[in-house]
């Protein structure tokens, strides 16, 4: 079953009967990218481990009003921010700061595939490149690439434009592309132009 | 310049957003240019180069959340809103969350128990003063549970189930009050045995529903597989035993039997003392109606008005006034999948010539 259509399922049986089985199987289906998320926001394991427990807590006490979310994973995405930003800006002046304006870790994660695309120098220039991206573009493509979300459910958590969703991602690829082009395979090195 | 095109259309199809025709308008475009192809095609080995996720522990993290969940420790910061937070957060606020953290811990320690005492790890529960365990559902949710014994119980709205310790040593016994279904685990050499306030089950292995409310007229128990053995509180030499599809209902005012036989009256709109009917199915292939609650289904079966009020006061938790005896004895018939009190509400009143107000808790309905 298709991951989305698994969590609207267990969602429902939260909601109508209090089932525990199905909340922990929300919990291990969401709990990593949630963690990774709030990682990257927080940058400390153990604040974000317990954010990520923070936003399953809520869960449970509002279960019986689940029925009433749409999108359950955009739902616990925006707590899960909403903590991690109320979490460094706490000590803070002025509370309120968007996410553009925070140091954004880079979880993304390249692995040697099975064709051994990606050697390790090639995967350090790309860790690279994603490191020098604007926070928020960060963030939107790790959302997008390594959690899986739509378009439409980054820009729901984030509060912004699908457009801008998408144009962040193509500013995001761009440098990885152009990180990438040094080291790309000789066999087919002919046909590049000889910079970006 | 194409490019900006190619690379938008690239990021929809890298995303699993891009619809048909721009899977094809990104390959013309890619065909045109082969500079543009060579970055594209490196891009997407690059997007699609993930490593398996390392696959956590999740028990130990679980576990672990459970702690917090329980201990309310979570309640200390990150729930308060983010502006005017010290301002706000005295009096009442925490007072809530206290309120909030040691609900929460109820529920948890429930379930908690309950899987410690299906895995039987837990000779002596952590709660001496209880003598036996105990399960309930308020109005307006539901629960399932795993006796020690394997056997799966699907407990409805505004019910109770409890039994002892010694579940399962000599025999298995279970104390019903409300509605629930079984699935019990088949074991010849330990009884499983449901006692309700009218009457006694007998179960070798079988899956069948119980409904029993102080609060209803009748105690009714519909057999889906297997076999049970029904005795009479009010008169024990009585032993009735169900065929598969059968089901049995039981007057909970038991002065008839003091009276001659005990089969079938007909008197319409007053319950029989005691029927033999079969399990309804609202049409062919479809499952017993009188296990649809525990799919999510709010099933009426040509039920009176005022039957119809005491199911939606415990499926939704809500109180429901009739107001004008004339209107409680229509009946209704009707299968409601994941609706909202307005819309069952709605839907019934369509055929039902009354008007309803919905407040708070509080469903009047009138002529």
């Amino acid at each position: 079953m298709e991951k989305r259509e698994l969590i609207a399922q267990l969602q429902r049986k939260v909601a109508l009967c209090d089932d525990m089985t199905a909340y922990r199987g929300l919990y291990d289906l969401l709990h990593q990218e949630l963690f990774l998320f709030s990682y990257s926001i927080i940058k400390s394991r153990e604040v974000a481990e317990e954010i990520v427990s923070d936003v399953f807590i809520k869960l449970w006490r509002i279960r019986n009003e689940l029925l009433a979310i749409g999108n359950l994973t955009v739902f616990l995405y925006t707590i899960a921010k909403n903590l991690s930003i109320n979490h460094i800006t706490r000590n803070y002046k002025y509370p309120k700061v968007s996410l553009d304006s925070i140091e954004v870790e880079n979880v993304a994660n390249f692995d040697n595939g099975e064709e051994l695309f990606i050697t390790a120098e090639l995967a350090r220039r790309i860790q690279k490149a994603i490191d020098t991206l604007p926070p928020q573009c960060k963030i939107i493509f790790q959302l997008v690439r390594e959690s899986g979300l739509k378009h439409k459910e980054v820009a729901a958590i984030l509060n912004i434009s699908e457009l801008t969703v998408r144009n962040q991602l193509v500013i995001a690829v761009k440098k990885i592309a152009a990180s990438a082009q040094l080291s790309i395979p000789p066999v087919r090195n002919r046909t590049l132009p000889p910079t970006a | 310049m194409d490019n900006e095109k190619m690379w938008q259309l690239l990021i929809l199809k890298l995303s699993g957003e891009a619809s048909g025709e721009e899977l094809a308008e990104l390959e013309l475009l890619l065909r045109q240019h082969p500079d543009l192809a060579q970055q594209a095609a490196s891009v997407e080995s690059i997007w699609k180069s993930k490593g398996a996720p390392a696959p956590a522990d999740t028990d130990h993290l679980f576990n672990r959340h459970l702690q917090r969940l329980s201990d309310g420790t979570a309640d200390n910061t990150p729930f308060q809103p983010i502006p005017d937070v010290r301002r706000r957060t005295s009096g009442t606020q925490r007072i809530f969350f206290i309120a909030a953290s040691l609900a929460a811990a109820a529920v948890i320690a429930i379930v908690l128990f309950n899987a410690l005492s299906v895995s039987g790890n837990l000779p002596n529960p952590a709660t001496p003063a209880v003598s036996g365990n105990s399960v309930s559902t308020k109005n307006g949710s539901k629960s399932k549970l795993q006796l020690p014994d394997g056997t799966q119980v699907w407990l409805n709205s505004g019910s109770n189930i409890s039994y002892e310790n010694d579940f399962g040593s000599a025999s298995r016994q279970v104390r019903l009050i409300g509605e629930a279904f079984f699935d019990v685990v088949k074991d010849p050499s330990r009884p499983f045995v449901i006692h309700t306030a009218t009457i006694d089950i007998k179960v070798l292995g079988t899956a069948f529903n119980v409904r029993s409310y102080p609060e209803e007229k009748i105690t009714e128990t519909a057999l889906i597989r297997g076999a049970v053995e029904i005795t009479l509180k009010a008169s024990t030499d009585k032993k009735i035993v169900l065929k598969p599809n059968e089901k049995l209902v039981v007057s909970n005012d038991s002065s008839w039997l003091s009276k001659d036989s005990a089969h079938a009256v007909n008197v319409p709109k007053k319950p029989a003392v005691m029927t033999l009917t079969q399990v309804h199915h609202l049409d062919k292939d479809s499952i017993a109606t009188e296990m649809l609650w525990t799919k999510n289904k709010l099933v009426f079966d040509g039920e009176t008005l005022s039957e119809v009020a005491l199911k939606l006061e415990r499926w939704y938790g809500v109180k429901v006034i009739i107001i004008g005896d004339e209107l409680k004895n229509i009946e209704y018939t009707g299968v409601f999948s994941d609706d909202n009190l307005t819309e069952v509400l709605y839907a019934l009143q369509l055929s039902g010539n009354f008007k309803y107000v919905i407040r708070r808790n509080e469903v009047i309905i009138r002529p």
